[in-house]
């Protein structure tokens, strides 16, 4: 099924981690640190430190920073890292910043952010000032079809 | 030369060995499955435990304005003078103060009544600002700095939310919860 129908953005977003810090005032908003793995359906998050920001109980924004933070998707066969990751459910982005790589298959790309749109599988790269985006294609065999989204 | 006869232990009949075992099965059938209830009061006189006791007690503390700051209930209650603590079964605290609301229950309850601490056991719920249910069992409560703590496993709801863990310090006025080792959580949409 297109990657947008298996629940990407959607369904429970199961975390485990070491140490919880939760606060209600001023705004809700939880920090989880120490080997923080975050899960909704097919995306799996690696981190050091998670806050969760909620409006009205509903998770807003996962912001991630980690050494570095990584994710998968395996059924998009897509993986990525980066400085800090930043995670909006609601808008079905994933936002790697800061030396961000991004791998679909073996192509690779690379920039200061690379956004990730779950919906469309689109990808948007920006470098560095002063910086160029890099990317990697593997030409497929001759013979086979190239296949595998786009990136 | 006579043979010294070494005495002979006899193994304890069949019959000894039986009776012991009914014995064994009788003390273990009657040991109480519980706690046994608190207090049973012989008014002849002779209390059990504690310099006073009272079922069906309700204890409330008002702050210097007057208005009610803390309700506790429970259905049997006595106080330990040596230690100078009340211990309570079948426990409810309340806090009314604005912005430092709580409810919490127990089975089993025990106020210091120098520190005012409260410390709670026993399939304890609690209520926390603004939404958040708390499941543990044991807590220390501190009605003068708000503090709520436990080194039990806990676990926190809100709507279908939840998180799970070993140890937790929550602060009643500021609205803010730690949960200090092996941390799950689920956010539901």
């Amino acid at each position: 099924a297109p990657i947008a129908e298996q629940g990407l953005g959607k369904g429970p977003i199961q975390i485990s981690a070491d140490a919880l810090h939760g606060e209600n005032k001023p705004q809700q908003q939880a920090v989880y640190t120490g080997n923080v793995v975050m899960t909704q359906g097919d995306v799996v998050v690696h981190a050091d430190k998670l806050t969760v920001d909620a409006i009205a109980g509903k998770v807003h924004q996962a912001t991630a920073v980690g050494s570095p933070v990584t994710f998968t998707m395996s059924a998009a066969q897509r993986h990525g890292y980066g400085d800090t990751l930043v995670y909006k459910p609601g808008k079905g982005e994933i936002v790697l910043t800061g030396n961000a790589h991004l791998w679909q298959k073996k192509n690779e790309i690379s920039g200061q952010q690379v956004t990730y749109f779950l919906q469309t599988q689109q990808t948007a790269v920006t470098a560095a000032p002063g910086k160029r985006v890099q990317s990697i294609f593997y030409p497929a065999a001759a013979g086979r079809s190239a296949g595998g989204g786009r990136p | 030369m006579p043979r010294k006869v070494m005495p002979r232990l006899r193994t304890p009949g069949l019959g000894i060995s039986l009776l012991l075992l009914v014995l064994t099965a009788l003390v273990w059938w009657s040991w109480p499955q519980h706690p046994i209830s608190l207090p049973q009061i012989d008014w002849h006189g002779q209390i059990h435990k504690g310099d006073q006791a009272a079922e069906d007690v309700v204890m409330r503390q008002y702050t210097a304005a007057g208005n009610l700051d803390l309700l506790a209930t429970a259905q049997a209650a006595y106080h330990v003078p040596g230690v100078d603590q009340t211990v309570l079964s079948q426990v409810a605290v309340e806090r009314f103060k604005p912005g430092q609301q709580t409810h919490l229950r127990a089975d089993q309850g025990l106020v210091d009544d120098r520190s005012q601490r409260i410390t709670l056991w026993g399939n304890v719920v609690g209520t926390l600002q603004p939404d958040t249910r708390l499941l543990t069992e044991r807590v220390y409560y501190d009605p003068q700095t708000g503090i709520i703590t436990s080194p039990e496993p806990v676990r926190l709801e809100r709507g279908r939310d939840w998180m799970t863990g070993v140890g937790l310090r929550a602060s009643v006025k500021t609205q803010e919860v730690d949960i200090l080792h092996e941390v799950r959580g689920a956010y539901i949409p």
